[in-house]
Parts: structure tokens; C-alpha cells; sequence
């Protein structure tokens, strides 16, 4: 038990100098180096997966097919030798003893080099499972397990929703080198990532969509229901160690899914959530760190990797209850495409597996490979988040600045939580700024406790420490971390005091998002305009012409199965609206994503796929190019076009 | 069983499809268009005789390796032509045709020459090109040059359109043309205005001519003016063809539907299902000319709408109607529903054919949409004389992104792909397709362990796998595929209902394959304790391919045979080839010593040999020629 030097605050006692310093402002590239590795003109490493075998060469299996072996990955000269050809979309691949694994959309296959002349030779099925078509049929995998079994996970199918259309997609499979199947877990939506903890324990990654809100790592154990409810159609098959019917869930009740979960005893809960368009978008690979020398003093927390927006977030666990909980942080960002695959080189780099055909991505390779270095030097960072009972232990890498750390001010908790329902993704709802009543510095400067009152179960808390520095004057990196709070520790003691708490509203300009045709336009609009989408982020018109002072109704169809907005701004200030809306934070998805500023002149809402929605304005007097853009997070850099006023 | 490469628009239609519909669920056959009409073949009265060198016959078969071969069995439902020194007359239909669909069975012996003249006067050549690499307008699916005998020497001949790719099979098969003829044009003081046209011709299910158009007859035809209808005319002249299943579909002169008095009322509804409309709040009512919800309503989705009004048909007949909708819709006319779609799928499509009298019926159309995708509602007709088109809706561009095709060639190296292939059952979605730079290349089904197509010529078109998202995950051949329609290379045939897969199927082991020293896949699997190994690969420059089976076990068999064909119909030729359903042929190679037999099985039959009977090790070996 940590001892506690007393520097008790009560929140009114102290003044609040705005003018304070916070430091130097940290960078990630102060401590992560990103470092493309080298790839040959006419290679395309569209990687889907990554693993190294034990002559320290990295196999890398494409969307394309193929299986490339890369010696000296390492180096600025690695070489480049294709091993195999013709798989089917594999996004996984695994090795041992001289074989690797990888799954294919139908199968996993066990793919080795016989006559060992460099390219693989022999290609054997473990486990075929049917597929209906469906292109979002996705099959990941595998990771092996210490006892030689290999997990695979299924994707649904996207039928306008997420769908099963045939047996276990939505599942995770263990599956024995000898072709046995068993049946895990379900609930699964989009589970491209999944890796195993430092105890052994399997988590895996989720897509926001249908029933899931927001992007989340779960813990799964054997018989799991993770939260989507279309992989309980194969319950009734005799292998399913699931009895939980598709019918035994239902969202008519507006219940959270942790309400929702004292109902249903097999549900789940998300171990943590990332906050969607904060924590990422598209959630992909876990990691876990191994020790200390790799990345930092993060040993056996985990990272997980995010296609949208070409980053990897770090998360700390803590079991309360016997169940896994705990918090995530930034970590680093801007990798040159969708990072799909996270693995650990040799000399502790972190190879990052990358592609965005089809999804774009705030990298803007399509394909690549990253490696990412530590330089030893240990940046102040929330290490982790520890739940208490009436508040949360802010652990940090280094000892805190006691002046900063002591502004009761420079610490901001916030409380929200998601709808679990049939619709894609959720607004934040139930958001609460926290009052903290007090807090504590550990005697070492690396903890805080924070004391705040009505603490919830079923809750995310977003904890910011903006302004803190350590005791040698560096600003903290990342200063932003969500816990999720599934179960509260028990309680010590405790001592409330009532304070009543904020009830937060976000309020959005309607004037620039106009649904109904204004009644003084009598004749109509000028102009009708229909807008949809392409695959791959993209409006399907790159440039608009309109006239000075017309009136417009523009039908905005998103046709994608992803969510969007348009929004029209000033000229040459999409880059600029667009950052402003991925840094809203917990904001951001009740904005509907578009900023509060003068730069925006007219939008839509955010659209689900397939929703449509008409928007009538007047275009501005001042002729000149004017921009449109999607302000969903990480969508801006691609989904533009050019609104001409004449 | 040809496998055509769909065109764009059908690309994009087979994406809807796709997502529909698939090998474990199929969905029923999809009636999109009016059948065409037949011209029987039981005798000549379709036509105008000149001569004796047409006939009527049953079967025929030739030897693909033997000029001019042709063995004609008596029957019916062939025309064949056989032109002596004394009777080489062209045929020319009693029927006259001005725009025409038309699709076409021939069968054409090695050396020989026919061709389909349009309106007598525009020809689409029929001609042995096997395996012609680089064709010309005087190969199959060629359309033949004009002639101009005032031009100087080398320049008589003119305007000749090489098909697109050679899309022929060998000679003694059977092929197929599909094509669409547009007649020339004239004005009043009948000058043309429009040269005759040809929209598209199919050959083996492969566009092979498009948009092409012809400003006069070709070479050989039988008038040199220009006319509005005229008799189709079979080149008899040139050498012995054989046609049968000769359908076609007249175009023209029949006016249009059109829609009068529609009203619409529009009404609050938002669940998934198909609502009593007495029952619901009207938000607007109203008139309107077409059926397009998105210019009528004020919502974006979660409505119903009744469309009602009347329907004029200017001639009486049968009419196809299709409805596409997003997301349910029901047509009636007269009061009787002719097409019902539940709501239940995004985008759904479905049609019926119908009756009608000339004159005014009353159309109903209750429309729903409740979101994903939002609201869309598309009605086709297609009617006697009356090309397919849209009734009552303005037509909306598709935003659909067209992707450019991805092109796999193979000409130095093999190629291997896994990816969908869509095929007659539907979707295969375990494939490998190997492509060589011997120009002919297969698929392979994994899972069922089976050679499904094949194919030669350029390879594969993989833009649907590798380009954005890669939605029909499909390989598409770049030529005419024949559908083997084999399945399990093994059988234990102790009645023939024994060939059928699914018996075997769940006890196949140990799937998958290796890459031998020529770099060539070879399947493997396990059956009752045999071990089976699969090898496919190209004759040298044959343009054939061989396929090579091996059994092993530790003891010998009873009653398992080595199945190397399922169709419709095999036939053993004087030759000592067997001709399977008319598509391809089978050499046996002598090696096992087992006689191959043709066992009736479920209406189908399959080619089978003996094996394992007195030996622990049987090998099988045979051509596909094509």
C-alpha cells in the first residue's frame, strides 16, 4: 500500500493564475521515432499480416495474396523475396517451427517450404469454414496459443447492417493443428485484432457499428458474448458453448450495455472502451509490451492499432472484481497509412502492418511498413488509471511538478456513456462533468488520488490533465486518458459531499443546417443537387458549381457503410476545419463533428449508412472556390471537393 | 454453361446480386426478361427453300481433327448444311426482321466457313479460328469486311471488324451467338439517315463486337441495297454448319407504356413491413407523372406511398414488369398483384410477366421505405416489340463507382489467384485460379476439390478483388469459360446414386496442395484411406490441357471409380473422344488399362473409370480439349 503525503484541497481555496507556464510542450517524435522501411517500386506490401520467423526475416501476408519474406528488416537495405502466391485476402499470419499459418477468407492454412528453395511449396488446409460471398466476410488470424491452438475471428456480413449470414460468422474459433474446431466466443462485430495479455488471457479489438458503439478491447473467455448480437444465430448448433438465443437481446429498453448485462449473464462487458473519433475509428491490432526496454515503463500493458487514424493507443488493465477494466491514452500517431498489424521486431521496434485501400486513412500511403523505435528517453505520460472506490490513482511515469499538480484545476473528469442498440454507432449520452472534492500526492510525486463524489458503474470517465508538468519542467504527451468503469472497487471509506453535478449540453447552429425548405422561398430552390459517396471516403462529385446568391437543396445520400457529414466552408479552410473537428474530443460526436466557427457556412448531420438528408441554403454572395468536406475524424484529408460560386 | 464476363452494366447489377444470393442459398431463377421466340427446327417451314443442301437432322458429330467431318444422325431440332458441287445455296428466313435479338446455337467442322448475314446483308462470320491467337474480321465473330471491286487490288476489301478477343471453341462443340442487330434508318423519301448497327454480339457468352456500325452490306451478301426489314440469311455456300436453338425477339413500331392520372398520397409509416394503409396518417396527396418518391416527398425515409392512375398499353401481349426497390413495394394492375417485394433486403429486385389487352388498365403501386439507403424505386417493362425501358421514372445516373479493369496476365510466368468465381451454381468462394503463359488457364475449387472452368486466352480481370474495398472478391476469365461440371474426382459406386457429392463429400480428409518442380499445383486429399493427387496442366502449345490423377491406397477396392465428367449428356465418338454436353472433349490416355464407362446418374451422366480394383495405385490421364 502507497503512502500518501496529506495535501488535502478543497476546491474553492485556491486561486487561478492563467498565466502560467506548462512547460515545454512534449512532441511524440521526441521519443518514438517513425521509420518507413524501404519498399521496392514494384512490390505492393498491402500487409495484412505480419510475423517473424527465426532467421529474424519478416513474413508479411498482403491482401493480394501473396507471402513476401523480408531480410534485414531492419536496415536501410532489407531485401525483398516473394514466398508464396494466390491466398485469398489472408489477415493474419502466425509461425512455428518452421511453418507458418495463415488464415485465408475460407480457411486456415498451413503453408511451409518443403524443399527449402526459398518459396513455400506446400499448402494444407487445417479448418475450412463456408462463406456466402458477402465481401465483408473478413477472416483473421490466427495467434497461437501456448498449448499450440490457434484463434481465428470472423467477420459479419454487412447486409446494411452487420449480419451473420452463415455459420459462425461473428465468432471467435479455437482451432488444433490437427483441424478441430471449437467454438469460443460471439459477439463479435468487425474483430480484426486480438492478442493474448501477459497472463494468457485472449482480448479482442471491435469496430464501431451496429450494437457497438464505439470502438472497444474486450476480454474473451470461453462461452463470451461480447455484444453484437448476430453471432447468437449459431447458438443452437451443437458445438456452441453459448446457449443465449439472438431473441434473448433486445434494445426496446434503452438499457446501456452494462445494464443490459445484469440481464444477460454472457454478455461481456467492453474491458475498455476508445472513445470513437478520439481513441481512434477503426480499432485494429493488440500488442502486448513485453518489458520496460521496449517502448517505455509500460510493461504488460497493451497497444492497440488504429486503421482510420494511422495510430497506436496504449491502454492500462487493472482487475476489479475479477474482471478486467482499465484506461487508454495516446501513444503515437501519424504513421504513413491504416495501421492494420502491430508486431515486435527483433530489436524492440514495433513493425506496423499497413493498408487503406478501401478505407482511407490520415496516412496517406496506401500500403506500407513502419518501424517504430523508442530513443530511451521516458516521456511523462499517465502511465495508468487506477479505479477507486470514491475516484481514481493517476500513476505517472515521473515525478509530478508539486505547484502544477496541486491546481485542483489541472484536473477535469468528465463521465459519459454510449446507447447499445441496433442503430450504428451512438451519441455520447449521460455526460457529466465530476467535481473533485480533493486529491493526494503520493510522497514519490508519481500518483495522484482523486476524490470525486457519485462515482458510477457503466460509466467511461475521460481524465484530463492538461497543465501538469513533471518536477524537471516537461509537459505531459499525452494528457488525456478514458477509463471505463464497469465495476467500482469496494469501497474504504468514503466521504461525500453533496455537490450537485453539471448537467453538460452541446448546442448546434441550426441555422446552418436548415431541413426544411425556408417558407420565403417561393419558387423553390435554384438549384436541386444529389450527393453521395464512393468507396475508399469520397463524395462522388470533386467540385460543385453554384451561383452567387442561389438557392440550393442539396440531398446528401451517404451510401457508404460508414458514417458522414458535408459540410461547405469558407475557401482554403478544410484542412483547418477539418483538424479542428478531430480535436472536439468527447464533444465531437454530440457537434455531430463540425466545429463551432466561422468557417463553416452550411452542413448536414452526421449521416449513418444509408441514412439521407436534404439541406437548403443560400450560397454566399462572394463568388471563389469555396470547400466541402467530410469532418467525420480522419475522413477530411480525402473527402473533399470543390464548391465553384459563380 | 458458358461463362460470359458480364459487361459493365451487368458488372454493377451482379453486385447487388452477389450480396444476394449465393451457392448455399440460391435464389430462384430471376425472370429479367421476356423468353425470345423459337423458329422450330422439326422442319424447313421457317424457311424459303432453294436447293437440297439444307436439312433438317437429329445429333451431329465430327471429328475435330478431320476436315469438313460431319456424321449426322436422323432426327430433329438440327439444321445442318452440307453444300455438294451441285446445291450450295445460302437459307434465308421466311421471317423479316428490322432491330432483332438474336441467339444461336452452330457447330462447325475443322476447315469450314459459314456466317449469319442480318437483313441478308450484314454478316457475323462463322468460321473454324481455333486457337488463332491475334483474329481478324474474317475469324469467328468477326464482322466480314465490305467489298468495293472498283478500289485497287488489296483495298477491295474495307471497314472489317476483328472480334475482340477469340471467344471460338474447338471445331465439332457447339457455340453460341447472342446478338443485337439495329436495322438502318430512313426518312420519308427513304434516304438513310442511320447506318445499320450492331449494339453487341456475344460469342460463348464473351462480348466479342461492340457498337459497331456498318455503313453497307458486307462482302457476300445476298442484295447490295439498304432496306427497313428484310430475311435473315445462313451462309450455306462456303462449307457444312450446323445450327440449332435459333431464338430471337423483334423490336419496334409497338409504342410505349405510358402512365396517365397518377396520383399519390403519401403516409407516416416507419416499420420494416408492408403497412394497411387504411390505417396510417396521410402527410401529402397530390399529382405527378412519375414514380419517383424522391421528387414528391418531403422526407427522407421511414413513409409509405400509394401510387394509382392509369396504365396505357398500346398492344396487346405478354409484359414484363421489374421493380427494384429500396425497401418494399408491391405493383397491381387491374387489381392482381404482379410483383411483391417484403422490404426485408436492401435494394431488392424482382419481376413477373403479365397479360395484357390494348387499351387502359389501372396501376397501383404501394411503396415503403423505412431507411439504409435511402429511398429508390425503379420500374421496368418489356413488351411484345418493346425493348426493356423504364416506365414512370425519371432515370438516375449511377454513382456507383466503375472500376477500370485490373488486368492479370501470364505470359512469361503462372500466376496463381485465389479469389470468388461466380459460376452457373453461383458464388465459389474457396478457389485458386492458375494462369499460364501457354494462354490456357482453370479454377480449381479447394473446398470441393474439383476443376470447375477453364478457360484460354488472356487471363483474369481481378479489379473486383484489388481495386477500393474489393466488394465481389471475383476473379473474372478473360474469355469464354467452359463449366466442367465436375465434382469429387472419386466415387464409391456401388449404385450411381453414389455419384452424387454430397454422399462423399463430408469424408474428404487432408485437403490441399503442393507445388511440384514445374511449379505447378498439385491437389491432394483423402478418401476412404486413398490418397488422391490432382495435377492440371497445359499440352505444350496445344492450347489443351492434361489432367492427371493418381490413387493410392494400402490395399484394393471394390466398386470406386475415378469420375472425370458430370454433364447433361456424354457422348463417345467414332474417334474414341467423348463429347461432353456438346462443350468439350475428353481424350482418355490408355495407362490404367480400365474402361471407361458413361453411367446414367439423376437425369445427368458421368464419365467414370474403374480403379483400384486389382492394383493399389491407378492412375488416370486424359486431354480436355476445347
Amino acid at each position: 500500500m502507497k503512502l500518501f503525503f496529506y495535501l488535502l484541497l478543497f476546491l474553492f481555496c485556491f486561486s487561478i493564475n492563467l498565466a502560467e507556464s506548462s512547460g515545454q510542450s512534449p512532441k511524440e517524435s521526441d521519443y518514438y521515432i517513425i521509420d518507413p522501411l524501404p519498399i521496392p517500386e514494384d512490390i505492393i506490401i498491402e500487409a495484412g499480416g505480419l510475423v517473424f520467423n527465426e532467421h529474424g526475416q519478416l513474413a508479411v501476408a498482403t491482401r493480394r495474396g501473396e507471402l513476401w519474406l523480408i531480410s534485414d528488416p531492419g536496415s536501410e537495405n532489407p531485401i525483398f523475396e516473394r514466398f508464396a502466391q494466390g491466398l485469398h485476402e489472408p489477415l493474419g499470419i502466425a509461425y512455428r517451427n518452421g511453418s507458418y499459418f495463415v488464415t485465408q477468407r475460407g480457411e486456415l492454412t498451413r503453408i511451409e517450404d518443403r524443399s527449402n528453395n526459398g518459396t513455400a511449396d506446400s499448402f494444407k488446409t487445417i479448418y475450412s469454414w463456408p462463406l456466402t460471398g458477402n465481401y465483408h466476410e473478413y477472416s483473421y488470424g490466427p495467434k497461437l496459443l501456448p498449448n499450440g491452438e490457434m484463434l481465428v475471428t470472423l467477420n459479419l456480413s454487412w447486409t446494411g447492417r452487420g449480419s451473420s449470414l452463415i455459420d459462425w460468422r461473428g465468432w471467435m474459433l479455437r482451432i488444433t493443428e490437427d483441424g478441430k474446431m471449437i467454438p469460443w466466443a460471439t459477439g463479435l462485430r468487425s474483430p480484426l485484432g486480438f492478442g493474448v495479455n501477459e497472463e494468457g488471457d485472449v482480448f479482442y479489438a471491435e469496430n464501431q457499428g451496429d450494437w457497438i458503439a464505439s470502438g472497444w478491447i474486450t476480454h474473451l473467455e470461453e462461452g463470451d458474448f461480447a455484444g453484437h448480437p448476430e453471432g447468437l444465430k449459431w447458438t443452437d448448433l451443437p458445438s456452441s458453448p453459448i446457449g443465449l438465443s439472438i431473441d434473448d437481446v433486445d434494445d426496446s429498453h434503452g438499457l446501456s450495455i452494462q445494464e443490459q448485462a445484469q440481464n444477460i449473464p454472457e454478455l461481456k462487458l467492453p474491458a475498455v472502451w476508445l472513445p470513437h473519433g478520439i481513441m481512434g475509428i477503426s480499432t485494429s491490432d493488440i500488442l502486448l509490451i513485453e518489458n520496460d526496454d521496449q517502448v517505455g515503463p509500460f510493461a504488460n500493458q497493451l497497444l492497440v492499432g488504429d486503421q482510420g487514424h494511422s495510430k497506436i493507443m496504449r491502454v492500462s488493465l487493472e482487475k476489479v472484481k475479477g474482471k478486467y477494466q482499465g484506461a487508454v491514452f495516446g501513444f503515437r500517431e501519424a504513421f504513413s497509412s491504416g495501421v492494420v498489424r502491430l508486431e515486435w521486431g527483433p530489436d524492440n521496434e514495433i513493425f506496423t502492418g499497413m493498408t487503406s485501400r478501401g478505407w482511407s486513412s490520415t496516412g496517406q500511403n496506401s500500403f506500407g511498413i513502419d518501424r517504430l523505435k523508442w530513443n530511451g528517453v521516458i516521456p511523462f505520460e499517465m502511465h495508468s488509471i487506477i479505479a477507486e472506490s470514491n475516484g481514481f490513482t493517476i500513476n505517472f511515469t515521473k515525478p509530478v511538478d508539486v505547484e502544477t499538480a496541486s491546481k485542483i484545476k489541472n484536473y477535469q473528469i468528465t463521465s459519459f456513456r454510449y446507447k447499445y442498440h441496433r442503430q450504428y454507432g451512438s451519441p455520447i449520452i449521460d455526460r457529466e462533468s465530476k467535481i473533485i472534492n480533493r486529491f493526494e500526492i503520493a510522497e514519490d510525486l508519481k500518483s495522484v488520488r482523486l476524490y470525486i463524489n457519485e462515482m458510477r458503474e457503466g460509466y467511461i470517465y475521460e481524465i484530463k490533465t492538461q497543465d501538469i508538468i513533471s518536477n524537471t519542467g516537461t509537459g505531459i504527451l499525452h494528457p488525456v486518458g478514458y477509463y471505463t468503469m464497469n465495476y467500482l472497487p469496494e469501497s474504504e471509506f468514503s466521504i461525500a459531499l453533496e455537490k450537485p453535478h453539471e448537467e453538460m449540453a452541446t448546442i448546434i447552429d441550426s441555422s446552418k443546417n436548415v431541413l426544411k425548405m425556408p417558407a420565403n422561398w417561393n419558387n423553390g430552390a435554384d438549384l436541386t443537387i444529389q450527393l453521395g459517396t464512393l468507396p475508399g471516403l469520397r463524395f462522388d462529385m470533386d467540385e460543385i458549381t453554384v451561383e452567387a446568391g442561389s438557392k440550393v437543396a442539396l440531398t446528401f445520400s451517404n451510401n457508404d457503410d460508414m458514417l458522414h457529414n458535408f459540410v461547405i466552408v469558407q475557401p482554403e479552410t478544410a484542412d483547418l476545419v477539418g483538424t479542428h473537428a478531430m480535436k472536439l474530443g468527447l464533444e465531437g460526436a454530440e457537434l455531430e463533428y463540425i466545429p463551432t466557427s466561422e468557417e463553416v457556412l452550411f452542413h448536414t448531420s452526421l449521416l449513418k449508412p444509408g441514412e439521407v438528408e436534404t439541406i437548403y441554403f443560400v450560397v454566399p454572395e462572394e463568388t471563389g472556390n469555396y470547400e466541402y468536406v467530410c469532418t467525420f475524424p480522419g475522413h477530411h484529408l480525402n473527402m473533399r471537393g470543390i464548391l465553384k460560386v459563380i | 454453361m458458358f461463362k460470359p464476363i458480364p459487361d459493365r452494366l451487368t458488372l454493377l447489377i451482379g453486385f447487388v446480386l452477389i450480396l444476394c444470393c449465393n451457392r448455399h442459398t440460391n435464389a430462384n431463377e430471376d425472370i429479367s426478361v421476356l423468353p425470345l421466340n423459337k423458329i422450330s427446327f422439326e422442319d424447313l417451314d421457317a424457311f424459303n427453300i432453294l436447293g437440297d443442301n439444307w436439312k433438317i437432322a437429329g445429333g451431329i458429330q465430327s471429328d475435330y481433327q478431320i476436315k469438313n467431318s460431319m456424321m449426322i444422325q436422323d432426327g430433329t431440332g438440327t439444321l445442318v448444311n452440307v453444300p455438294t458441287a451441285n446445291s450450295r445455296n445460302n437459307l434465308f428466313t421466311k421471317l423479316q426482321h428490322g432491330d432483332i435479338e438474336l441467339k444461336v446455337e452452330f457447330l462447325i467442322p475443322k476447315g469450314s466457313n459459314s456466317g449469319i448475314y442480318l437483313q441478308g446483308r450484314y454478316e457475323v462470320q462463322i468460321f473454324d479460328s481455333w486457337n488463332v491467337e491475334n483474329p481478324v474480321f474474317s475469324d469467328v465473330g468477326g464482322i466480314y469486311q465490305r467489298w468495293d471491286k472498283s478500289r485497287p487490288d488489296g483495298k477491295k476489301g474495307y471497314e472489317g471488324h476483328a472480334p475482340i478477343v477469340n471467344a471460338g471453341f474447338a471445331p465439332g462443340l457447339w457455340q453460341e451467338f447472342h446478338i443485337l442487330f439495329r436495322a438502318p434508318r430512313f426518312d420519308d423519301n427513304g434516304n438513310k439517315i442511320s447506318n445499320a448497327k450492331f449494339e453487341w454480339i456475344n460469342l460463348n457468352g464473351i462480348r466479342v463486337q461492340e457498337n459497331i456500325e456498318v455503313t453497307g452490306p458486307t462482302r457476300s451478301a445476298k442484295f447490295n441495297d439498304e432496306v427497313a426489314i428484310a430475311p435473315l440469311m445462313l451462309q450455306g455456300d462456303h462449307g457444312p454448319v450446323a445450327y440449332r436453338n435459333l431464338q430471337y425477339k423483334l423490336f419496334g413500331n409497338s409504342g410505349h407504356l405510358s402512365l396517365k392520372e397518377m396520383q399519390y398520397t403519401i403516409y407516416q409509416h416507419s416499420n420494416r413491413y408492408m403497412p394497411d394503409f387504411d390505417t396510417l396518417k396521410i402527410t401529402k396527396e397530390g399529382t405527378t407523372s412519375f414514380l419517383n418518391p424522391d421528387s414528391i416527398s418531403q422526407q427522407n425515409d421511414h413513409y409509405a406511398i400509394t401510387y394509382s392512375g392509369e396504365l396505357d398499353v398500346p398492344v396487346e401481349g405478354n409484359y414484363l414488369f421489374q421493380a427494384q426497390v429500396n425497401n418494399g413495394g408491391d405493383l397491381y394492375i387491374n387489381g392482381d398483384r404482379i410483383i411483391h417485394i417484403n422490404g426485408q433486403e436492401r435494394n431488392a429486385t424482382n419481376s413477373n410477366i403479365t397479360y395484357l389487352t390494348e387499351g387502359t388498365h389501372q396501376l397501383i403501386f404501394h411503396y415503403f421505405s423505412t431507411g439504409w439507403g435511402g429511398p429508390r424505386l425503379s420500374l421496368w417493362y418489356e413488351g411484345p416489340g418493346i425493348e426493356k425501358s423504364v416506365l414512370g421514372a425519371e432515370i438516375k445516373e449511377s454513382t456507383r463507382q466503375i472500376h477500370e479493369p485490373f488486368i492479370i496476365e501470364s505470359d512469361s510466368t503462372s500466376s496463381r489467384i485465389g479469389g470468388f468465381i461466380n459460376d452457373s451454381g453461383g458464388i465459389r468462394t474457396h478457389v485458386l485460379s492458375i494462369g499460364h503463359p501457354e494462354k490456357v488457364h482453370y479454377s480449381y475449387d479447394l473446398n470441393m476439390v474439383s476443376l470447375i472452368s477453364f478457360w484460354k486466352g488472356p487471363f483474369a480481370d481481378v479489379s473486383g478483388m484489388w481495386v477500393g474495398r474489393g466488394k465481389s472478391q471475383l476473379l473474372v476469365p478473360l474469355n469464354a469459360t467452359i463449366e466442367s461440371r465436375i465434382e469429387v474426382p472419386i466415387a464409391q459406386l456401388n449404385t450411381s446414386a453414389d455419384l452424387v457429392d454430397q454422399t462423399i463429400f463430408d469424408q474428404l480428409t487432408g485437403k490441399g496442395y503442393t507445388i511440384n518442380d514445374d511449379g505447378r499445383p498439385e491437389f491432394s486429399f483423402k478418401y476412404q484411406g486413398i490418397s488422391v493427387n490432382d495435377e492440371i496442366y497445359p499440352s505444350g502449345n496445344a492450347y489443351t490441357l492434361i489432367r492427371e490423377l493418381q490413387y493410392i491406397s494400402n490395399r484394393t477396392h471394390e466398386n470406386i471409380v475415378s469420375r472425370i465428367a458430370h454433364a447433361d449428356s456424354i457422348e463417345l465418338l467414332p474417334n474414341g473422344l467423348y463429347r461432353v454436353d456438346g462443350q468439350y472433349y475428353i481424350r482418355i490416355h490408355k495407362s490404367s488399362g480400365q474402361k471407361a464407362s458413361i453411367v446414367d446418374v439423376n437425369e445427368m451422366q458421368t464419365l467414370t473409370i474403374p480403379i483400384l480394383m486389382d492394383e493399389n495405385k491407378s492412375e488416370v490421364r486424359y486431354d480436355i480439349i476445347w
